[in-house]
């Protein structure tokens, strides 16, 4: 079998999706992001996926790191100095590549409006972000982390093109400077559950089978 | 649980690789500026390497001087090859930042020019004055060669295709001083370091 593939954190949400039926082993999300892996395997092709959501993310992401970490010193009173990790791990069965790693492991979530932001703050716990929070305890070896939900102004110039192509869109929709700092930050806090893990382990080898099959196909 | 992680580019910190990071800070600052592109206006194409991009040795100088206020060029050697010259420089200049002289080498070579529709092989076709002409266009050729090593500004990445964009890390300091400030404010510290 495939024993080289390898699944990432943030794909492991879309892994772990219960089937429909208890006869099958994969659901249809987990056999879609299947099919991406081995179409990524076979012919090098990785499917993109970019949106203005993803774009603020990105850009933002140094802004939300020290959001969250003048949030810290002032939780903790301590001088505490977070930096963007830049290491990706992997083992026998995943990889990834968390924002935080040390002191404390973290994944930072940069909420695209305040709606987004509040939504996210009043609602359950994301199940994608729980199982990638998972995997980065795997390989991290942390015992809990933090899904962290910040809400930070819109780059420039995806403010202007937004508001280019929305005549009623005003600048209160992208600026957030009005609001408190501790309000626009939402932390949830992740055990790790290591029977999580082990379901993680059996599905990795379902969707290695599953892409073994794709692979072996004519 | 599996022990056999793998560890993949660990990058280090910029107060990981240097102890005074103030001299450091300038010296990010002296690279953004010669990171900048050039000026659109200065740059020509070459007059006989097609598609060659330039810049014309009077920039550079400006630049030189405007820049690093000390320079020096010194030529380090020439002669001849097949049918031209060459000529290599070494361009000293003070770094601003740390006060200290430093260098860059560069190779310059120009082709003697010949009678027109003549072959350069054969010594009775080259034009009188050709090696007086040729050595100081080597000469500006290496000095510009040298200079490349500066950066982007000084024309480093005219014909290169594939270029990385250069940021400053003004953004850390910056970062640094907000990280000071919630620190000083929750410990009721009333001057931020």
């Amino acid at each position: 079998m495939q024993s080289d593939i390898l699944f990432r954190c943030s794909s492991l949400g879309r892994l772990m999706t219960e089937p429909r039926s208890k006869s099958e082993s994969l659901s249809e999300t987990a056999k879609a992001l299947c099919l991406e892996m081995f179409i990524e395997r076979k012919y090098k092709r990785r499917k993109k996926v970019e949106s203005k959501y993803m774009t603020k993310g990105i850009i933002n992401e140094e802004v939300a790191i020290t959001s969250f970490n003048v949030h810290l010193i002032k939780q903790t009173g301590q001088f505490i100095e977070l930096v963007k990790n830049t290491e990706r791990r992997k083992n026998d069965f995943i990889t990834g590549e968390p924002d935080i790693c040390n002191p404390i492991l973290a994944d930072i979530k940069n909420c695209w409006d305040i709606f987004t932001f509040f939504d996210a703050k009043t609602k359950a716990l994301n199940k994608d972000y729980f199982w990638q929070l998972q995997g980065y305890m795997w390989l991290f070896d942390f015992d809990t982390a933090n899904l962290v939900y910040t809400l930070e102004n819109t780059p420039n110039d995806i403010m202007e093109r937004e508001m280019r192509f929305k005549e009623s869109s005003d600048e209160s929709d992208f600026i957030f400077d009005d609001i408190p700092a501790e309000e626009r930050i939402h932390i949830i806090n992740v055990e790790r559950d290591d029977a999580c893990i082990e379901a993680l382990k059996e599905k990795v080898l379902l969707g290695r089978e599953y892409i073994a099959k794709l692979l072996a196909m004519p | 649980m599996s022990k056999e992680l793998e560890k993949q580019q660990v990058l280090p910190k910029l107060a990981d690789l240097y102890n005074d990071v103030d001299m450091v800070a300038k010296q990010d600052q002296l690279n953004f500026l010669l990171g900048q592109n050039p000026k659109a206006e200065w740059i020509k194409v070459h007059p006989y390497i097609q598609g060659w991009k330039d810049i014309p040795i009077d920039k550079v100088e400006w630049l030189l001087r405007r820049i690093f206020k000390s320079y020096k060029i010194e030529i380090t050697g020439q002669g001849t090859a097949f049918n031209g010259v060459w000529v290599t420089v070494r361009v000293h200049y003070l770094n601003p930042t740390t006060g200290e002289w430093s260098y860059y080498d560069g190779i310059g070579a120009q082709q003697l020019q010949t009678k027109k529709g003549t072959s350069p092989a054969e010594m009775q076709n080259i034009n009188s004055g050709a090696v007086s002409m040729a050595f100081p266009i080597a000469k500006t050729i290496a000095i510009k060669d040298a200079c490349d090593h500066f950066g982007r500004l000084f024309g480093s990445d005219l014909n290169r295709r594939d270029i990385v964009p250069i940021m400053m890390d003004e953004a850390v300091h910056e970062r640094k001083a907000i990280l000071e400030r919630a620190y000083n404010e929750v410990n009721g510290v009333s001057n931020a370091k």
